[in-house]
């Protein structure tokens, strides 16, 4: 049914909700308070060579690039409505209805919705607020956010300053005293590392110090971050500072702080301070006229069947649910919009389609700097429109009006990137069922910026006359149907992530087989009965089984995949179970492989257990008086290079299950860096407010353990803490890449990244995509999780597999892809060898070879192998290409 | 005048490498042309040669590594079309043009400049 949101807040969650909702049949309503979209990831444009500063899921990008594509599709949308500058004056909820009046600087609105969605992402702390950080009274003390728009503008460079200090958790884990917040705000700490690499990068020579309490870097790109600061000599100061003072001459700060039992001054140049998150007074008026109290909101982390919703309707996504960084945000935006994902009721099968035939130009002068008028009928006599902006819905609608009222079938757009732009002028034709061919010339980054002010015209014509002439020979795109699907889904591992994402989709109706290697389902957290984030993982593991076994679903143990063959939405897998092979079609394939315990260079015995021990059996705990937890003993060393990202968790819960019942027993936890982020800072305060005790080692400088008369000894090497004797230690088991990852990774032709987990692709940043149609991954198997981030993943993945669902089974514009000539094909089957998604198949006793529209990428590989030149690649033919060459080397233009 | 250049871009990777030399105050000169297809692996030996007989004396063909490929083997594929291209041009004793294949990381700037500077 459809319905209609609002979503608060257009960053790169608040987008990608819209889409979601929207490409499933829902009215969307976007409402922004600034005047762009893109949230914090459009500040991080970059403008200063090689400054890239958005730093996510281990690679750098131009922040722009991580979601503008995303935003003109929705702005070209006829369905949803994107308000910039605007804000909401009412919001009342009645009777499960959310009624609002919207001010936005045109218009205002009254409107009333089905549910909204709480995207905001926060507000940096400011440190004004602790005026002993001098921020506001010394020019030197800067914050992250500052910091990063002089590495932006190359502004540092003028001034380097030869010493520079980073002081973490800004307004954050605050302990519940004084300004901030209690909760760890889960980026800072790697932004500040990302902001040293690019320092570094800018000024090598510059002396960097860290002060900090935890160095929370727990995900894979963090590490890599990490490791390239400790080669750069960059000094960690694992030390709160007590103070900063002014050197009276100079002005610059002096920093005091505890080095060795005694006080230490030390004189910088800088002061980066890493702000944490803070809630806007806006969304806190918001949702105050909801009932939702700060307080509620700052403890809200969901239930395991609901993560997002706080109440029927109401759902908060990204960093404004729990402050994490851009990757995450992103799975949780997915997992948020996946209750209102359904698979579409109505198949459209056919579509009336207006093929137009005539061709046009549309220019944008990109907001007045582009000299698109110098252009405009210097190239070819055909219609055209300049547009100004393409985040402006108004501009897009003239784009719309253009091809309807001109009866274009064919385009050059000439304005930006055709990364930023391609898919929203395919979107917006698409909605006017236009079958339309576009042609993009890139007249800004790759013209007026690389040819510069006085080459530029001349060039821009060449360009513009070479994208018409090749445009001549493109087909436009044709309507295809895909009748023959099923919606069977085939996912790989039986862990939480699989079976999670199983109960997802047999829930909306798709039927699931799960294939486990092993001759149980669950995976590492089957038998775990201490509640670990609140879950009997136990009882819930087999209630899911029981769910899938009600609702149909194929559920193999003892099984493994073989063999892989077939097209996206229609692939064969060959399962062998017991010696003998079944065959099973699936339209996606989710990998869901999870990771492979690493026990570091520990031996169990039987006072010195694992985790996945312990959480098996609660009785171990009742049995002794005193207990203690390694930390890391499986992760961060020269075993595992990264932080497994759950056991801290895990430790905290079960250290707090065991002195909740037991207030009498001692409890240790040994550690390095306590990965509480985000709101599990909560987990942390409560521990120590049990009187549960946490000893620091030094990154791999584990504490030494010794088995005296029946107890267990660790030695601290800490002065002011006697070595710990203990009935019960527990070691920290690390995640490290599934082995089987290789063998998938072959068979589905998938890539892995520098550490052995499956790598996504970032040409979708939502998460949980190959760049290979069709197959998907889900949980551990991209990296480490702790087991609320795995249900996400799972509900992010059967998210984007129902969204890909929907796409196969309704009629689509197929615009990149091949085509045979029957005539001509002698059915030798080079595309069937050449093809990387094995589409060409040769058709029985017609003896020649046919590509199925819908699975084909439009790669081209088989159009330039095939001897015959039977194959027409539709989006680039090679005339045209031929035509290109031509007009590009002719004289003149 | 300058000897003309023929750069083609796959949309995927080198494209958005180029999009970020943008930031860079690198100025391009007019003999050099860009232009892009689906995938590198789209390139034939006959667009190759076609491109030299229209006057082009370089033609340079930035894909992406091995793992990169958004199609999987077009980087691949387009390196041997190069090479084929390249043993044609020999054997018919033509050296007045050169074609070249380069595998880019996707954003690889520096490398990107390296390739440019070249020419
Ligand atoms: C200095 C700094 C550097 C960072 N660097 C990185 C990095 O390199 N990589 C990374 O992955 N993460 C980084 N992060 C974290 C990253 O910014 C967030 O994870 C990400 O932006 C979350 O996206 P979001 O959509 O939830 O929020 P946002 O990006 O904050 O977007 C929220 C949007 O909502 C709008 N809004 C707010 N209130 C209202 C209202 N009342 N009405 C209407 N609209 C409203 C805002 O204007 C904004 O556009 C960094 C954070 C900081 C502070
Ligand atoms: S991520 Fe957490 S620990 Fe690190 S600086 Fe931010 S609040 Fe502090
Ligand atoms: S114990 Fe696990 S979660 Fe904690 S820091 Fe070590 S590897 Fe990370
Ligand atoms: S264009 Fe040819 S080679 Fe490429 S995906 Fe389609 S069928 Fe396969």
């Amino acid at each position: 049914m459809t319905k209609s949101y609002l979503v608060i807040g257009a960053g790169a969650v608040g987008l990608q909700i819209a889409q979601d909702l929207k490409e499933n049949g829902h009215e969307v309503w976007l409402v922004e308070e600034s005047t762009m979209p893109g949230g914090k990831f459009n500040s991080q444009k970059p403008l200063e060579p090689g400054i890239n500063l958005a730093y996510f899921s281990g690679t750098y990008h131009p922040g722009d690039y991580l979601f503008t594509s995303k935003a003109v599709s929705l702005m070209a949308s006829k369905r949803v409505k994107v308000l910039y500058g605007s804000k909401i004056s009412v919001i009342k909820e009645e009777e499960g209805k959310f009624y609002t009046e919207i001010i936005a600087p045109k218009e205002n609105y009254t409107k009333v919705f089905d549910g909204v969605y709480f995207t905001p992402g926060f507000i940096p702390f400011n440190p004004e607020e602790k005026a002993e950080y001098l921020y506001g009274i010394n020019n030197f003390v800067l914050t992250g956010l500052e910091l990063e728009n002089l590495l932006k503008t190359g502004e540092l460079k003028k001034n380097p300053p030869e010493k520079v200090a980073f002081i973490q958790c800004v307004g954050s884990r605050n302990n519940g005293i004084g300004p901030g917040k209690p909760y760890c705000s889960g980026f800072c700490c790697l932004y500040s590392l990302k902001e040293i690499d690019l320092l570094k990068k800018v000024l090598p020579d510059t002396i960097v110090k860290v002060f900090y309490l935890d160095l929370r870097l727990y995900n894979k790109g963090a590490e890599k971050l990490y490791q390239k600061a400790v080669e750069n000599n960059v000094s960690f100061i694992r030390n709160m500072i007590s103070a900063i003072k002014e050197e009276p001459k100079s002005y610059k700060p002096i920093i005091r702080y505890l080095n060795n039992g005694r006080f230490k001054d030390e004189l910088f140049d800088l002061v980066v301070l890493a702000q944490g998150a803070e809630l806007s007074p806006n969304i806190k008026t918001l949702l105050a006229r909801l009932n939702i109290t700060e307080n509620e909101l700052l403890e809200f982390y969901g239930t395991p069947e609901n993560p997002h919703q706080i109440r029927p309707g109401i759902y908060f996504a990204g960093s404004f649910l729990n402050p994490m960084d851009g990757a995450d945000s992103m799975v949780s935006a997915g997992a948020a919009a996946f209750p209102q994902i359904n698979l579409k009721e109505s198949v459209q099968s056919t579509m009336e389609i207006k093929y137009f035939t005539n061709t046009g130009i549309i220019f944008c002068n990109c907001r007045g700097s582009l000299p698109v008028d110098e252009l405009k009928g210097t190239v070819a006599d055909l219609p055209s429109i300049t547009i100004s902006d393409c985040l402006n819905e108004d501009e897009l609608g003239k784009v719309r009006s253009f091809l309807l009222d001109n009866q274009i079938g064919k385009a050059v757009f000439a304005g930006c990137s055709k990364i930023k732009i391609m898919p929203g002028l395919e979107k917006l034709a698409y909605e006017e069922s236009i079958g339309a061919r576009f042609e993009v010339v890139n007249l800004k980054e790759q013209g007026y910026s690389l040819y510069g002010k006085e080459k530029f015209k001349a060039i821009a014509q060449k360009l513009l006359a070479g994208a018409l002439a090749r445009l001549k020979f493109s087909t436009t795109p044709a309507l295809k149907v895909k009748n023959d699907i099923t919606f069977d889904v085939v996912i790989i591992g039986g862990g939480l992530a699989g079976l999670k994402a199983a109960e997802a989709l047999t829930e909306k109706g798709v039927s699931v087989t799960v294939v486990e290697k092993q001759d149980s389902f669950g995976g590492k957290h089957k038998n775990k009965v201490i509640p670990l984030e609140g879950i009997n993982l136990k009882e819930f593991i087999e209630k899911i089984v029981l769910k899938l076994e009600n609702r149909g679903a194929l559920l193999l143990k003892n099984a493994e995949i073989v063999e892989v063959s077939g097209a996206p939405g229609n692939y064969q897998l060959i399962i062998e179970r017991f010696g003998k092979r079944l065959n099973i079609n699936a339209a996606a394939v989710i990998l869901a492989t999870g990771t492979q315990n690493s026990y570091g260079h520990y031996r169990k015995t039987s006072q010195i257990i694992f985790q996945e021990d312990l959480f098996s059996s609660a009785d171990l705990l009742s049995q002794c008086d005193s207990i203690g937890f390694l930390q890391c003993a499986g992760s961060r060393n020269d075993l595992n290079p990264i932080c497994s990202r759950n056991c801290c968790v895990s430790s905290l819960d079960a250290a707090i299950y065991v002195k909740e019942k037991f207030p009498e027993k001692d409890v240790f936890i040994f550690h390095q860096d306590i990965m509480a982020y985000g709101k599990y800072e909560y987990k942390y305060l409560k521990a120590r407010e049990l009187g549960i005790k946490f000893v620091v080692y030094n990154r791999g400088q584990y504490p030494e353990i010794k088995s005296i008369g029946g107890k267990i000894q660790v030695v601290t090497n800490e002065n002011y803490l006697d070595d710990v004797v203990l009935d019960l230690l527990v070691l920290a088991e690390g995640a490290v890449p599934n082995k089987e990852n290789e063998k998938l990774a072959e068979l589905f032709r998938v890539g892995l990244d520098e550490f052995g987990f499956l790598r996504e692709s970032h040409q979708d940043i939502s998460g949980g995509y190959f760049p290979k149609w069709g197959v998907f991954v889900a949980g551990e198997a991209q990296g480490p999780k702790t087991v609320r981030e795995i249900l996400s993943s799972a509900q992010n993945t059967a998210k984007n597999v129902l969204t890909y669902l929907n796409q196969l089974q309704n009629s689509q514009l197929k615009v990149n892809y091949s085509e045979v000539i029957e005539e001509k094909c002698a059915a030798c089957l080079t595309c069937v060898r050449v093809c990387p998604y094995s589409v060409p198949v040769v058709i029985n006793g017609k003896n020649v070879a046919y590509i199925d529209p819908i699975s084909c990428q439009g790669c081209g590989i088989c159009a330039s192998e095939c001897p015959n030149k039977a194959i027409v690649q539709n989006n680039r033919p090679h005339q045209g290409v031929l035509a290109e060459i031509r007009v590009l080397a002719g004289e003149g233009k | 005048m300058a000897a003309k250049v023929l750069i083609y871009q796959c949309s995927y990777c080198s494209y958005l490498t180029f999009d970020l030399l943008s930031q860079y105050k690198v100025s391009l000169q007019d003999n050099i042309f860009l232009t892009d297809l689906p995938c590198t692996g789209t390139i034939s030996v006959n667009m190759l040669l076609e491109a030299v007989e229209n006057g082009f004396e370089k033609v340079l063909v930035l894909g992406g590594t091995g793992n990169d490929c958004r199609f999987l083997k077009g980087s691949q594929r387009a390196q041997k079309r190069v090479e084929e291209a390249v043993k044609i041009l020999r054997e018919i004793g033509y050296d007045k043009a050169s074609i070249a294949f380069y595998g880019l990381k996707p954003g690889d700037v520096d490398s990107l400049k390296n390739i440019l500077n070249t020419i």
